[in-house]
């Protein structure tokens, strides 16, 4: 069988791409607004940025336009457009406990200082359909739900106060044991992932993972250790500020905006250390906008991850080489790709396989 | 003090339109020169895991820079998003303080009232917010007042 | 930077670019960078080729290294690119305007990076400016390239071309992947590049 190439695609390609153009604007009343998509699919669009590693929201929007709503190509659309940007500044170190926090609660203590607030969440409704979305005018609408809103206590209350972290007043206390973690600064937009992994390559990763990927993870993690269920010490969604140097002198900084993250600090397990203290062990999760299940996942699989156990969350290639969304639903979906080489050689294989069965038989008949 | 780090909090998100009057007012009297005209590129963003209190890298985020210099000084605006108008305009206001000129002293009143709408519009989306604070009831104390 | 309005710095560079990718592509042949490097002026304390392709190369995540006599060439690059110039075992891009001594080709090429077997990415590129180079006339010393991206034979001559930067060449790029890859411009704007899989024969060598 020779090695034959293959051409003639070229034309129907093209076809195809109109086709999916004609698709998804054949049965449209009016095109769809990136900026509506921003602001109203706003889940949609914190999963595509965080997937994708890229904070660029209204980019997302158009990404998950074009897409037609697959996050996945979306994120795939967005990493593709950052490998064409210039990057020539890092952040200094953003400190989450500085978060303009929005939401904030806590499933380890009720009391925690600065209190519990939900915030913008749908944890606490009956998932009823709300037909009445269906005929919604927004400015009506928006008035409707400030006049339900209570009125402000005290509007003029200063929030730059940011609230104190639960973990830190456990470890005020003694209460938490710092993770053996291999250190070092690593980039793996920059750098090749090498085992065993660096922390920050570690959380880097998780932090832009696939949503669906890490909550089935965490999940199978916490089916399997039942008695180690993990609490959340404390989940936060906020905004934190962009700071940079300034590149022309090197004693000011630059304030370049404000960039919505969750953080999340998961109390996993207990640990016992050498010198016989037992303390908790904590897991670290933080994702750029407001991704509270996958922050959770992360918390969870980090922590696995830094400890040693027999179960497939504890092994840090089964986990890290998997929860890219680009990655895995590129080599998954490979397979459409023309496969008729490789193909032809498992039917000749099979082929021979038989021959070589026939005459076995034959010759024991014999 | 109106250092870089508290003039770019105000610049990258008080109205454009003060920030154009001021641009165009400088525009008038200075001669500008664009160095890089505005720019989408990326950041990387730092954050500290509180965890093992070490630095990771979280994502990129997208921004905009522009480089513009007066009288050989140059100045810089960078701003989350995609936002060449706002930093080109951000660069000319820089470029004019590394230049000596009184910027930050003739707008000084303009300046300081646009922080407090930003001050005050944050924290009233906060407020807001805070208003969905829980006010536990054991349940014991619920039974005995009721 | 008044005075580098005439290269652009996004349709300049791309053009550079193009011809880099094709000069790799296809070792030896020679690409005219002279419309580029003539739109930058005079007065930069750098060698025109130098600018053209530090502009197009270089960035904040980038490093070079540059051998020069002009005092004030490297932070003039710095600061026109964002990179920054490191020690010649460091760099990303060796930047190579004058004519060193055979000592300092023997340094150079011992220190710069080649790469390991695991990550050959990992190497340096080596530019170096040269007064001639010709795909026609033998002036200088002449070489005899082949290997990928050749078909059979292609000859190159540059003039002005130390031939000790090819024996030390030959030694560091022996064990593929490994190994540096050189990039020769000329005076009047002349640019071929050698990658580390060109086999080179010269009777300079």
């Amino acid at each position: 069988m020779g090695y034959v190439a293959v051409t003639g695609g070229q034309q129907a390609i093209e076809t195809a791409n109109l086709l999916n153009q004609w698709y998804r604007l054949k049965d449209a009343d009016h095109a769809l607004e990136v900026t509506a998509i921003e602001k109203q699919m706003r889940h949609l669009v914190d999963r595509v940025i965080s997937e994708s590693g890229l904070y660029a929201p209204n980019d997302a929007a158009l990404a998950l336009k074009q897409a037609e709503g697959d996050p996945a190509e979306a994120a795939f659309l967005l990493r593709a457009y950052r490998s064409t940007l210039e990057r020539n500044v890092e952040s200094l170190t953003v400190d989450p406990g500085q978060m303009r926090v929005i939401r904030r609660i806590s499933s380890a203590f009720k009391d925690i200082p600065g209190s519990q607030i939900l915030g913008p969440t749908a944890d606490y409704t009956h998932r009823l359909l709300n037909f009445t979305l269906r005929n919604e005018e927004a400015q009506a609408a928006l008035k409707s739900v400030l006049q339900q809103l209570p009125k402000q206590d005290n509007p003029h209350t200063d929030h730059r106060q940011p609230f104190r972290k639960v973990a830190d007043l456990l470890r005020a206390q003694g209460l938490l044991s710092p993770p053996n973690a291999r250190n070092g600064l690593v980039d793996i937009t920059r750098d090749k992932l090498t085992f065993p992994v660096p922390r920050s390559a570690k959380l880097q990763l998780l932090s832009r993972g696939d949503t669906g990927a890490m909550t089935a993870l965490a999940c199978s993690s916490m089916r399997e250790h039942t008695a180690q269920h993990p609490t959340v010490a404390e989940l936060r969604v906020g905004y934190v500020e962009l700071t940079v140097a300034y590149p022309l002198a090197s004693n000011e900084t630059l304030s370049l905006g404000e960039v919505m993250v969750t953080e999340v600090e998961t109390i996993n397990s207990f640990t016992k250390k050498d010198n016989g203290d037992v303390q908790f062990q904590l897991g670290y999760g933080l994702t750029f906008g407001q991704n509270e299940t996958k922050a959770i996942a992360m918390a969870i699989l980090e922590q696995r991850l830094e400890t040693d156990g027999t179960s497939p969350t504890h092994d840090e290639e089964f986990v890290l080489l998997h929860v890219d969304s680009i990655e895995a639903n590129g080599f998954v979906s490979h397979l459409k790709l023309p496969h008729y080489i490789t193909f032809q050689s498992k039917l000749d294989v099979l082929r021979q396989a038989q021959k070589l069965a026939a005459e076995k038989t034959d010759h024991q008949e014999v | 003090m109106m250092n870089k780090q508290r003039l770019s909090r105000i610049l990258n998100a008080c109205s454009l339109s003060l920030l154009k009057e001021i641009t165009e007012q400088l525009e008038q009297t200075l001669c500008l020169q664009v160095e890089r005209f505005p720019q989408t590129s990326l950041v990387m963003m730092k954050a500290r895991d509180s965890v093992s209190d070490q630095p990771f890298y979280v994502g990129e985020v997208l921004v905009t820079e522009c480089t513009v210099s007066f009288n050989q000084k140059f100045g810089i605006g960078l701003v989350v998003g995609e936002a060449p108008q706002r930093a080109y305009c951000m660069a000319a206001v820089d470029a004019a303080i590394n230049a000596g000129f009184p910027i930050l002293e003739q707008w000084r009143e303009r300046l300081e009232a646009a922080e407090g709408a930003i001050i005050a519009e944050r924290n009233a989306e906060c407020a807001r917010s805070a208003e969905s604070q829980v006010h536990f009831d054991t349940m014991g104390a619920y039974n005995d007042r009721h | 930077m008044t005075d580098t309005k005439s290269f652009h710095e996004v349709h300049d560079t791309r053009r550079v670019y193009r011809s880099l990718l094709d000069s790799m592509a296809r070792p030896g042949k020679l690409h005219d960078l002279s419309p580029q490097m003539n739109s930058i002026p005079n007065a930069i304390p750098l060698f025109s080729g130098t600018y053209a392709l530090g502009r197009t190369l270089l960035d904040a995540q980038t490093t070079f290294y540059l051998e020069t006599e002009n005092n004030e060439a490297a932070s003039y690059l710095e600061l026109r690119t964002g990179s920054r110039m490191l020690a010649a075992e460091r760099a990303d891009y060796l930047f190579i305007e004058t004519q060193p001594s055979v000592d300092l080709i023997r340094t150079l090429m011992q220190q710069i990076r080649i790469g390991t077997l695991l990550e050959p990415e990992k190497s340096a590129t080596l530019i170096i400016r040269v007064r001639a180079l010709s795909d026609s006339e033998t002036s200088g010393i002449t070489m005899t390239l082949s290997g990928p991206g050749i078909k059979k034979r292609r000859t190159l001559s540059a003039d002005g071309f130390n031939p000790e930067w090819l024996r030390i060449r030959a030694a560091r790029n022996m064990e593929y992947p490994t190994g540096c890859d050189f990039i020769l411009i000329s005076d009047n704007g002349q640019m071929a590049a050698l990658p580390r899989t060109t086999m080179i024969e010269s009777e300079a060598v």
